[in-house]
């Protein structure tokens, strides 16, 4: 009751010094991502509340009641800072390229093998695991190019393991020509998006 | 009916390609792991239905369903196999409601309640894929993530 009483008091743009019983924070985006956003629905309030600036806030109460307003940033990340640095580290990706309608490594992606084997030495602390996804560019069915990315992902797959990999650790997928690197039309070769990409996280 | 024939070396053979292809096949559809600890401190376990607590350590596989806790001191963090990731600090009980994942659509399903505690988070490719298909459950709220990054704290 008294928590109420002071936000009402304190009004909208300055939210009450009280603890709420929830609080949800949207941080700014990564080097690779926009900020986003998170809607949000309680069931004490109608409707939805949608945060989506950098340290935009919800604080909700012990009856869903939400109050939406921008956090102090520097306080939110003195107060954070434990939590967001033990976040994992952000996985990293290799990407290798094949010679023509094969499924054997272009020479020029030969180099970054031992750079891809250093990376999962790096995590191996950290329970790393490998996720191999092949791609094709838009020669083909859809039907054919997913198949054949899956083949790509498990030849890479397979020679991991022959490096020294546990077959525990690594994983395979296929994403056809979903994910061109170049956008081309149907039916087009292009040798960059031809290729497998490793991440390692 | 005929009776089959059978020969040691087709047998043989048979088992041959098996081995072959079990090395060879994406595993990643036979397994029930949803994402793996990355790191892990202080007091934190996994409960699993039907089995003793499994103290969380990096490389430990989590599966749908599972909690995850942490005590006074505890913190587990984790990546997940759509590549989002989250760490909880301490005194956090959440609760791998959902996770389905197609590796080559990317659609999927992820649903996480959070009982208590405080947990930073960032989506992947699921959430990626489609609004609010990546969602946390609060004791109040259900928070339709449309990416990327943001905290969420439940006091107890």
């Amino acid at each position: 009751m008294r928590c109420r009483l002071l936000m009402v008091l304190a009004g909208a743009l300055t939210l009450a010094a009280c603890a709420p019983k929830e609080r949800v924070v949207l941080l700014p985006g990564g080097t690779d991502s926009a900020t986003g956003a998170v809607a949000l629905q309680s069931e004490g309030t109608a409707g939805t509340a949608v945060l989506s600036t950098a340290y935009s806030e919800a604080r909700i109460d012990t009856e869903g009641q939400v109050a939406t307003g921008d956090a102090d940033a520097i306080g939110l990340i003195k107060k954070y800072l434990p939590l967001l640095s033990s976040l994992p580290t952000s996985p990293r990706s290799f990407v290798l390229y094949f010679l023509t309608g094969k499924t054997i490594l272009s020479p020029i992606s030969e180099p970054e093998l031992p750079k891809l084997l250093s990376e999962i030495d790096e995590r191996r602390t950290q329970g790393v695991d490998v996720l191999v996804v092949g791609h094709t560019d838009s020669v083909g069915s859809q039907e054919a190019n997913d198949a054949l990315s899956l083949k790509r992902a498990n030849e890479i797959r397979h020679r991991l393991i022959q490096e020294g990999l546990d077959a525990d650790l690594v994983s395979a997928a296929g994403r056809g020509e979903r994910d061109l690197l170049q956008e081309t039309g149907d039916d087009v070769e292009n040798f960059f998006n031809r290729r497998v990409e490793v991440i390692v996280r | 009916m005929a009776p089959i024939k059978v020969s040691a070396a087709g047998v043989l053979a048979s088992l041959a390609i098996l081995a072959a292809l079990f090395v060879l096949c994406p595993a990643s559809e036979a397994w029930a792991e949803i994402g793996r600890v990355k790191k892990a401190r202080g007091e934190a376990f996994i409960e699993r239905a039907g089995v003793e607590n499994i103290p969380a350590a990096p490389g430990v596989k989590l599966e749908t369903k599972d909690i995850l806790v942490t005590g006074p001191d505890g913190r587990i963090s984790v990546t997940f196999i759509d590549n989002s990731r989250f760490a909880a600090g301490p005194d956090s009980r959440v609760t791998l409601e959902q996770f389905e994942f197609n590796s080559t659509t990317h659609e999927g399903e992820f649903q996480m309640r959070v009982e208590q505690g405080s947990l930073a988070i960032i989506s992947g490719q699921i959430a990626k894929h489609e609004a609010d298909a990546m969602k946390v459950h609060t004791p109040t709220s259900i928070l339709g993530v449309r990416g990327t990054r943001f905290i969420v704290e439940v006091r107890p």
